[in-house]
């Protein structure tokens, strides 16, 4: 989702604008009970995110993929115990609208820029700082890991069942060892240059244009309208 | 003035918190504009050695001077301005999302204007060969990126010192000598240069001291034509003979050299000795 970020149209607009929409939207999500506001959220940040973000469809609904899995299960649950398909369907929605609106500010916002945002806002440095750290080290165990399966692959190390089984079993228990040295290595280079505590990243000067201000009034201005008219 | 140490370690030891030694008793002094190379088997504590130099490691026992001052856990930060560590896995070093955060990093930590951080950052970037990368992923970019990225972390705090731990490790040729030539500037700016390589060759015409380590001591501090002439110390330390030097030695037992004991530190030199 970091590369699509980086990739995207609307990552030089200002960060803050895009935060402020984003949850300016999500609230009106949550605030507002017509089915078709959520239709119209769940499109157009698909829209957004796939031709803003220069995406492929594909590639974007399989990133929902997992997300939309555990609604899609949550909202069986749902009928299961309501039996009103009617008001799974209103509930399942909602969530998908909430989570397209998260999908379209993840991938047009470096985490870098969410971070700085926040602490625009007066956050914690140090909870921010906590957030973006454990968010790199996601991707150093996702590399870990990668490397460790490779070298295990060459090595027949998934020949068979049995086999890929004791693999992983080994793989497993030397991934928290490998990534704690990588880590431990990791904050070396982060304390010698200077590291305090505290993670401060130079922001990028990212103007608020007027016209990117008017779009999101508008949008939401249309949003709120369609809520009003089929509510 | 060279006659003024940079920065002495002063009966320096160093052990893990497991227990483990990685440096005992070491003495060194670095003067302002050396170009030192550090020579020694893997685990002989030049990485150790490194950390440090550069305040992240406190010594076990011993002292650590920098400019006269002796350096304790509320100076450190001093050693952590003034001593840029270049990582030898560049994968260690990047943290931020896109190439100019993460140059960005080092001189936000040092509490610098915005102004001042845009402008080191946008000079790392030109030295660096980076125009263009600026808003790239770090950990998307080839292996060679990523070091010039890594190295340009610490161009942009300035230090004085400048430490590079194995900086032509897995580098093809055109980052190697890109390397190389980054360093000559960097000395030529009268930057200090401590380099931790296996590469005697290179050792033996870049550096003007030599520093070599075993089973974390210092165990010899030279030149490189007397380090590299005691053939007992090289071999306890696994070091090769530089080519140049053993073709110096089989044309001087071949008679083929005019002037015997030169140690031609380049081709030139050595072509230079057989045109005479």
């Amino acid at each position: 989702m970091e590369l699509y970020a980086h990739a995207s149209l609307l990552r030089g607009k200002n960060a803050c604008l895009k935060v402020i929409f984003g949850l300016t939207v999500l609230i009106l999500c949550m605030a507002l009970e017509s089915t078709a506001v959520f239709l119209w959220v769940t499109v157009s940040m698909m829209a957004l995110a796939v031709f803003g973000g220069r995406m492929k469809l594909s590639a974007y609904l399989g990133l929902l993929g997992i997300p939309l899995f555990f609604i899609l299960f949550g909202g069986c649950a749902l009928w299961f115990a309501t039996g009103d398909i009617g008001q799974t369907c209103h509930v399942t929605l909602r969530a998908i609208s909430a989570v397209s609106t998260f999908y379209f500010l993840t991938l047009s916002t470096t985490v870098g820029e969410l971070m700085s945002v926040l602490q625009r806002f007066h956050v914690p440095p140090v909870l921010t700082g906590l957030m973006y750290l454990i968010y790199r080290f996601i991707f150093v165990l996702t590399d870990v890991w990668q490397s460790m399966y490779l070298a295990a692959q060459s090595r027949l190390g998934y020949v068979d069942y049995r086999t890929s089984l004791r693999t992983f079993g080994g793989m497993g228990s030397n991934l928290l060892v490998c990534s704690l040295k990588r880590a431990d290595d990791c904050y070396n280079a982060m304390a010698a240059r200077g590291y305090e505590g505290t993670i401060h990243f130079q922001e990028p000067k990212r103007r608020c244009s007027p016209g990117d201000v008017w779009a999101a009034v508008c949008y939401i201005l249309v949003t709120v309208a369609i809520g009003r008219c089929f509510g | 003035m060279k006659d003024e140490v940079l920065l002495g370690l002063q009966d320096v030891c160093f052990s893990y918190h497991t227990g483990q030694r990685a440096l005992a008793d070491v003495n060194l002094a670095i003067y302002p504009g050396e170009r030192i190379a550090v020579l020694g088997p893997n685990g002989a504590g030049k990485s150790t050695l490194f950390l440090l130099m550069n305040g992240v490691y406190r010594p076990t026992r011993g002292s650590i001077f920098y400019k006269g001052m002796e350096i304790h856990r509320k100076n450190e930060s001093i050693l952590r301005r003034s001593v840029g560590i270049i990582f030898q896995e560049a994968d260690s070093q990047i943290i931020a999302p896109c190439v100019r955060e993460e140059i960005s990093f080092g001189p936000m930590n040092l509490k610098l204007s915005p102004a001042e951080v845009e402008e080191r950052v946008k000079q790392a970037v030109n030295v660096m060969n980076l125009g263009g990368f600026e808003d790239r992923p770090p950990h998307y970019l080839s292996g060679g990126e990523k070091k010039r990225v890594g190295i340009a972390d610490i161009i942009a705090m300035e230090p004085e010192i400048f430490l590079f731990d194995e900086p032509m490790a897995s580098l093809d040729p055109f980052h190697a000598k890109l390397v190389e030539a980054l360093l000559v500037r960097l000395n030529g700016q009268g930057k200090t240069l401590i380099v931790s390589t296996h590469d005697v060759d290179f050792a033996y015409r870049w550096a003007e001291r030599i520093l070599v380590f075993q089973n974390g001591r210092l165990t010899a501090n030279g030149t490189p034509p007397e380090i590299f002439s005691r053939d007992a110390l090289c071999g306890s330390a696994c070091l090769e003979c530089p080519i140049l030097l053993q073709i110096e030695r089989i044309l001087e037992k071949n008679n083929l050299l005019k002037e015997k004991g030169r140690s031609p530190r380049t081709v030139k030199e050595l072509e230079q000795l057989l045109g005479r």
